[in-house]
């Protein structure tokens, strides 16, 4: 069947400014946007520009706005999203190109959480040992595969890309709530600022973007709570 | 497996008259694109003739002429080279650990 794609382009070397192009492609109700967006570059424009890599949704590099919705292009299929699909680059972050944005400012407020694991004392001759409840506590937030659908869907940092956003928050939280690791009270208090977790307004569009089924909210309502309280539990 | 090699060869022969549609110098990903087919017809090239030499069948190189495995004659690595020329195979022995071979039944 055809189906009809209007896509946000921008070539930075001859526009002003993104302008929407449209193309027919021929499609089966069961390939992925990802597919869609192929044919169009192989077949119609060689110009038509986006990151992709693994094509199975576990990645994260086509993340892109799918009919006002942020998804990841390789897990929509044609049948979700019908004959006329508009495809449009994340929002809130600047555009490079067509559907590819500087992911530079998402991944600097990754790297400001310490992101890593922290354990300075002498590390015992086998494994450091997590009971399976202590490991289920971080075991949603280790899901997350960076693909900055939660952070460009989120309102409070469309206002202010200076806000953490919450990959990083869900970043910080899996190591927070991870028994092993010790630096829990430094990563709060690196979050517990204006632009930290107090911007995060439980709006909820990052759980309803993460492809992984994160739930978002959830973990920033918990790095909130151990702020509070000022307890890790 | 001959087959493959000659139309990898004829492929090769195509490549050289590429040409990507994109001509800008800002994320081009048709160039990279273009010039990632080229790796992977050289790759294609390399294991597609190191199948064809390899006269054994081993785990998930399975043949039809040669159906056992070979331990006397193929238990080794095969290191491939290319240049110019065209494809040059040489062969490393297998450093035995933990392990033996053994056949693949289930």
């Amino acid at each position: 069947m055809e189906v009809k794609l209007r896509i946000l382009r921008y070539n930075p070397e001859t526009d002003k400014k993104p302008h929407y192009e449209n193309y027919t492609v021929e499609a089966e109700g069961n390939d992925q946007v990802l597919d869609l967006l192929n044919r169009v570059k192989w077949y119609q424009d060689g110009t038509l520009s986006y990151r992709r890599s693994c094509a199975h949704g576990v990645c994260g590099s086509d993340a892109m706005r799918i009919n006002g919705v942020n998804r990841l292009a390789c897990k929509v299929l044609v049948h979700d999203v019908g004959r006329k699909i508009t495809i449009e680059p994340l929002l809130g972050l600047p555009v490079i190109k067509d559907l590819i944005v500087d992911l530079e400012p998402f991944f600097d407020h990754y790297r400001s959480v310490m992101p890593y694991f922290v354990n300075d004392e002498p590390p015992p001759t086998g494994e450091r040992l997590q009971s399976p409840e202590q490991r289920a506590r971080f075991d949603d937030t280790t899901k997350c595969i960076l693909c900055a659908a939660c952070t460009t869907s989120c309102p409070s940092f469309w206002g202010s890309g200076q806000y953490v956003g919450p990959a990083a928050v869900v970043q910080a939280h899996r190591f927070i709530f991870d028994s092993r690791d010790r630096a829990a009270a430094q990563r709060l208090e690196l979050l517990n600022d204006r632009m930290g977790i107090w911007r995060c307004h439980d709006i909820y569009n990052c759980t309803d973007a993460c492809p992984r089924e994160i739930e978002v909210t959830k973990a920033l309502g918990e790095v909130k709570m151990a702020i509070a309280t000022g307890r890790v539990e | 497996m001959a087959e493959a090699l000659k139309k990898v060869r004829e492929l090769k022969e195509r490549y050289q008259h590429v040409r990507a549609h994109d001509s800008t110098r800002i994320f081009n990903t048709d160039i990279l694109e273009a010039w990632e087919v080229g790796c992977l017809l050289d790759i294609a090239e390399v294991t597609t003739k190191s199948a064809l030499e390899r006269k054994e069948s081993r785990g998930a190189h399975a043949r039809e002429d040669y159906p056992e495995r070979d331990d006397d004659k193929w238990l080794r690595h095969t290191l491939a080279f290319m240049d110019e020329k065209g494809v040059t195979l040489k062969y490393k022995p297998v450093t035995m650990t933990h392990f033996e071979p053994k056949k693949r039944v289930y």
